[in-house]
């Protein structure tokens, strides 16, 4: 049992355990407070792999935005305490067989396939895949270094058709919520500027006489 | 180098409870979008494995997108959640039934 | 030095987005309701020169740019034209339905250009990660379209059925893909990859999981038939035109990345993956065909036979390389006009009666002759009666189908296309006989939410874009079956694919 090890184990059962509060949790504040727990355990899961700029990312990105704006719409939809009517024993036999039947066939396919493939990877004599032994090269570079250097340089057109995409996403999400009904008073600014105060002032006056 | 296939267990496991928390669950929207979220942090588990364990770069910027676009759905399905619910009052999953054939 | 000649195309697309943008940002708003001309024609003017671009680029030999993210093939060009022709006609579409509704048609334009560019990339990519980025580009702008009404619960809820779905759907395709670069040793190009899965002594396990995973998530974009439960519920609230583009051009991307990662990446699975396909092929029809007879609303009959004909584009999806190609690309290029025509007439009659009901759609043959006239060119085509267009692109691919020795699903296509017919005649017999008695007039049914569209009704009758579009889809779904020679040679000239890279 070494250090790593445990911490392992800790951090996967605590992501585990939370990761099915968030579906089972009756109150919606829970279930987003059980995602910010399993996302802070997956960070630490990925200080442990060594990509430490990812852990970080994920707490940033993951913590501080999506989850906070999951929080921000629970707390501003006012959505009452779910009841459990649903049954769950309706769904256990069916549920519980494929989801059996698929956690086997991916034990198996861990035990059988992916080892081959982490061996092919050992033996650099094997020469059906070609791919470059990347450690050798960026003994030096930390991790967000090198991430830099490819998503700037070989990889910009990804960096670019992302950046589209979330454009795109903010037009969306102001254009569906944004209200334009007659009801909501909103400052429109060049009429203001636009106003001549003599002339009001004169306009009111004249209305009273 | 075998070490790291636990971590694809746990990423395996954390997809699957993705899965059961949209398909099975039946409570509100809210819930299955962050299931979704939840599949997604397991995908980028996964690549982030495959990357570390095969020494190859592109999977982590893949995981990097994955990120992006995972902010991205979410902003566009609580902007959609917020305005069904502006106009529903509820958000309920089984409520869902205006159109049926 | 890198070329940037082959995606000069979407780059196009990308500026005329920004532009519609600051249009829009910079207009006057003194009319509401007038908002959006100046959009429609900024977007239409990138998507033609997009066009000319794909017709520039297709006579040039197959290369690989970005790094070998993007494979720029005659195949995938044919699929990029259908996607931007598709998104073309859907922008002509829009104006009019939205200025009736009271919605500015700005953002409209800004996602169907944002998903044209999707789709566009979706279907030359050649990388995984440039694969998933325009699938997500696609579906994400496929939400916003479906949610684009948002005074609309139908729409609404629609958009959200479609978000939650979609997104799970889109998931299990990432997380396909995720085990597709584990499985192919660290490599993210589709060449690589599936030189890396031959190299396998046996077929490993993980690679039928990760062929599943995948094509769950392209089967659901396409709506094949296990995974169609999403279709009709979405075509029926969405807004017209966003329906349209749904089953047209979002369905031509995912059919373009069906197919290369059919051909290229599973080449591997090959007999077993394509009868895997064949099956979703003999579902789709059946179900799609079998289901469309008994409905009652004209955009969920529409739903049901686009699932209809997306069984017979899979099957000519299935087949060995050279031969279904050219047939996939033939009926997919005149699945495009039929289609937009059958919807730009829907738009049309919803418009002016103000419901999709085809009960109400009784008797409108003798007010509005030339409507439901082009209306029943587009139905005939698609159920693929002889002088139309669709029938030759159905019979081609039969025929392919039936030298690809694929007998009993080319025996079920055909005999659902003939059940087809019936409820595509339905309609055509309501329209032309029925006398118009006993309808709900559209005061009675509009809903509250609707009380603008009810009220622009009154005014407007023919609305110009919308008839120039709906003479553009039936005159080309009527004549092109005159030129249907050469374009089936030309088709055969460019099947295509880039599969020799590595």
């Amino acid at each position: 049992m070494t250090i790593e090890t445990v911490l392992f184990s800790l951090f996967s059962s605590i992501a585990l355990i939370s990761g099915l509060m968030v579906i089972r949790a009756k109150n919606p504040i829970h279930s987003v407070l059980f995602l910010i727990l399993v996302f802070c355990n997956v960070s630490g899961l990925l200080v442990l792999l060594g990509v430490e700029f990812f852990a970080m990312i994920f707490l940033v990105v993951y913590v501080g935005a999506i989850a906070v704006l999951f929080l921000f719409v629970v707390m501003m939809l006012n959505i009452q305490i779910a009841e459990m009517q649903e049954n769950v024993l309706r769904y256990l036999p069916v549920g519980g067989m494929v989801g059996l039947i698929f956690l086997l066939e991916i034990f198996l396919v861990i035990e059988n396939d992916l080892i081959p493939v982490f061996q092919l990877t050992d033996s650099t004599a094997h020469s059906a895949l070609n791919f470059e032994m990347f450690v050798n090269k960026i003994q030096s570079i930390p991790n967000i270094e090198a991430i830099g250097q490819i998503l700037y340089t070989h990889s910009f057109y990804f960096f670019i058709l992302a950046s589209l995409i979330l454009l795109v996403a903010m037009i969306g999400a102001i254009v569906l919520t944004m209200h334009k009904t007659t009801l909501v008073k909103r400052q429109e600014v060049f009429k203001q500027n636009a106003i001549d105060f003599a002339k009001t002032i004169h306009k009111i006056r004249s209305a009273q006489e | 180098m075998i070490q790291e296939v636990k971590y694809l267990t746990v990423s395996m496991i954390l997809f699957l409870l993705g899965i059961w928390g949209i398909f099975l669950n039946r409570k509100n929207i809210i819930i299955m979008l962050m299931s979704i979220e939840l599949m997604l942090l397991a995908v980028n588990l996964n690549l982030l494995v495959f990357s570390v364990c095969l020494d190859d770069m592109m999977g982590q910027i893949f995981a990097l997108l994955v990120l992006t676009v995972a902010a991205a759905e979410s902003a566009i399905g609580l902007a959609i959640l917020v305005v069904y619910y502006r106009i529903r009052g509820t958000i309920a999953v089984e409520f869902i039934h205006l159109m049926k054939g | 030095m890198l070329q940037f000649a082959p995606i000069v195309p979407e780059a196009i697309l990308t500026i005329s987005l920004i532009c519609v943008c600051f249009a829009d940002l910079f207009q006057t708003k003194k009319v509401f309701y007038k908002k959006g001309w100046e959009t429609i024609w900024i977007a239409a003017l990138g998507l033609l020169l997009s066009i000319i671009a794909l017709v520039w680029r297709l006579p040039q030999p197959p290369s690989l740019i970005l790094g070998g993210a993007f494979a720029e093939d005659s195949l995938g060009i044919a699929f990029r034209l259908i996607i931007a022709m598709g998104s073309f006609i859907c922008i002509f579409l829009c104006l009019d339905y939205f200025q009736m509704g009271g919605t500015p048609a700005a953002e409209f334009t800004i996602f169907v250009l944002a998903s044209t560019i999707g789709g566009m990339l979706l279907s030359g990519s050649n990388d995984l990660v440039l694969a998933f980025v325009a699938f997500e580009c696609l579906s994400l702008n496929s939400y916003l379209l479906a949610g684009y009404t948002r005074k609309d619960l139908r729409s609404q809820e629609s958009a959200a059925k479609y978000l939650i779905l979609g997104s799970a759907s889109s998931c299990a395709l990432a997380y396909g893909f995720s085990w597709l670069y584990g499985l192919g040793g660290g490599s993210t190009s589709f060449q690589e990859i599936g030189f890396a899965l031959n190299q396998y002594p046996s077929v490993p396990f993980a690679t039928w999981i990760a062929f599943l995973l995948v094509f769950f998530g392209i089967g659901f974009k396409l709506s094949a038939a296990p995974f169609h439960q999403w279709a009709p519920d979405v075509y029926e609230g969405s807004p017209t035109p966003s329906a349209a583009f749904l089953s047209v051009s979002s369905k031509a991307a995912g059919l373009a990345i069906a197919a290369r990662l059919l051909w290229v990446v599973f080449s591997s699975l090959q007999p077993q993956a394509g009868q895997i396909v064949q099956l979703l092929a003999i579902l789709s029809m059946l179900v799609g065909n079998l289901i469309a007879a008994s409905q009652s609303h004209m955009k969920r009959m529409l739903a049901y036979s686009s699932i209809g004909q997306i069984g017979y584009l899979l099957l000519a999806l299935s087949l060995e390389h050279g031969q279904g190609q050219s047939s996939l690309m033939l009926y997919l290029g005149t699945y495009v006009f039929m289609n937009m025509g059958a919807f730009a007439c829907t738009i049309l009659l919803s418009l002016q009666i103000g419901t999709d009901s085809i009960r109400s759609y009784a008797g409108l043959f003798q007010t509005k002759p030339w409507i439901c006239g082009c209306l029943s060119l587009c139905l005939l085509s698609l159920a693929g009666l002889p002088p139309l267009v669709g029938f030759f692109g159905k019979t081609y691919l039969f025929w392919a189908a039936w030298q690809g020795q694929l007998y009993i699903p080319t025996i079920i296509g055909v005999f659902t296309s003939a059940l087809s017919l019936y409820y595509y005649l339905r309609v055509i017999r309501i329209m032309f006989t029925r006398e118009a008695k006993g309808t709900l007039s559209w005061q009675q049914i509009a809903l509250p939410a609707h009380k603008e569209i009810s009220f622009s009704l009154e005014k407007k009758d023919t609305p110009p874009l919308l008839t120039l579009t709906l003479v553009l889809c039936a005159s080309t779904v009527s004549l092109f079956s005159f030129v249907i020679g050469p374009l089936t040679s030309i088709v055969n000239d460019l099947s295509f694919f880039y599969n020799d890279g590595f």
